[in-house]
């Protein structure tokens, strides 16, 4: 979508043209729902979050002034939603709706009935699952702009503008995001999640990690 | 916006290849979000139009963007001028009015009240010849300098 349609797009949503408004953030919506994977628990809840923000921006429409690119002024406004929210008492108790067990799973009708493949698809999810989960621990300033750079891949320039942050800021955010998953997905924490699949102690060696493990189990699984 | 193996350096492989899983994990339940969200963005109707307060901060924000360049020099002259005027003052020697003198000025009347440290030989001992004389005293009184001067006789003596 060339910068001509963009702006003609934006000028009907302006005026209350939902469909307009639809095409316009079609490209940006698997974004804006995995960025809101990473501040709520559960598919169902981050949907209803990607849902608030994005009829948020609709709502703010008339306030654009092309002053930066579209993605980036939706994105701001995405974010400041989500971080809203992760602020809010309503986060929390969103987020404590549905309380992640261990192994458990979303239901999810197309699951293959097949036992091997059904049990390759459920480490698959798991993993993503445990690392969704492991995200969701960081502090939600750091974990946005990890989000948005090692999951999304933003650049700097392009986060600093959704932040409104300078550049230096972001690096901070992003190394102190890292290594606050890092210690989450290496630490003795991530022993809990995988029961006696790895002794606690073994976890603190180099490429022993909770999410090396799980991927390791993925990796050895017959085809 | 691609995703770049080498940027996540600092992570372990195994996050990493995780975290690029997730980049591509595409959300469950699509139509059903986008027939959500239609129904959402109908029942909220048109979107408002800015309120004053809104244009202002806009007009706000469009001036500073525009006007970013000129900031610039203008940033720049005035760090300029500041520069010269401390300059200035530090090849003057800090006292810009008297060489060495006090910064009282000649012409204020509130001299003596200012500088009370001075007796009244000093205090004209530092006025320069052709500075106007003090007429009246703190209270306001008349001192008579402003009688016009009697001349000067020769004096005898000194011849």
């Amino acid at each position: 979508m060339n910068s001509e349609q963009v702006e003609d797009l934006v000028r009907r949503a302006q005026q209350g043209d939902v469909r307009a408004f639809e095409r316009l953030i079609a490209e940006h919506l698997p974004i804006v729902r995995r960025f809101a994977r990473a501040f709520a628990r559960g598919h169902e809840a981050a949907a209803d979050l990607a849902q608030d923000a994005l009829l948020k921006v609709y709502r703010s429409i008339g306030g654009y002034r092309f002053q930066s690119s579209f993605s980036t002024w939706l994105y701001a406004i995405v974010r400041n939603v989500y971080l809203d929210d992760a602020r809010s008492r309503a986060g929390r108790d969103r987020a404590a709706e549905r309380p992640l067990e261990p192994g458990g799973l979303d239901a999810d009708p197309t699951v293959d009935t097949d036992a091997p493949r059904a049990d390759r698809r459920l480490e698959r999810e798991e993993l993503r699952r445990y690392v969704w989960e492991a995200l969701g621990t960081i502090p939600a300033e750091f974990r946005a702009t990890l989000v948005l750079y090692d999951i999304e891949g933003l650049t700097y320039e392009e986060i600093a503008a959704i932040e409104n942050a300078p550049l230096g800021t972001v690096k901070s955010r992003l190394s102190r995001g890292r290594e606050h998953l890092r210690r989450v997905l290496c630490g003795p924490e991530a022993a809990r999640h995988l029961g006696d699949a790895v002794p606690a102690e073994d976890l603190s060696e180099p490429g022993n990690s909770a999410a090396a493990e799980l991927v390791r189990r993925k990796r050895t699984e017959p085809a | 916006m691609k995703w770049d193996t080498q940027r996540s350096l600092q992570l372990p492989q195994e996050v990493r290849d995780v975290l690029d899983e997730l980049s591509h994990e595409a959300p469950p339940d699509e139509r059903e979000f986008s027939a959500r969200l239609h129904r959402n963005l109908a029942a909220a109707g048109a979107p408002p139009a800015p309120g004053w307060l809104e244009r202002l901060q806009g007009w706000a924000s469009d001036l500073w963007q525009d006007a970013s360049q000129k900031r610039t020099l203008a940033t720049g002259a005035v760090i300029g001028a500041l520069a010269t005027a401390t300059a200035f003052l530090l090849l003057s020697g800090g006292h810009p009015f008297h060489d060495g003198g006090p910064t009282v000025s000649p012409d204020d009347d509130t001299a003596e009240v200012d500088a009370p440290g001075l007796d009244r030989s000093e205090h004209k001992a530092l006025r320069a010849v052709g500075d106007r004389r003090i007429t009246r005293d703190r209270l306001g009184d008349d001192l008579g300098a402003d009688r016009p001067e009697r001349a000067r006789l020769p004096n005898p003596r000194s011849r």
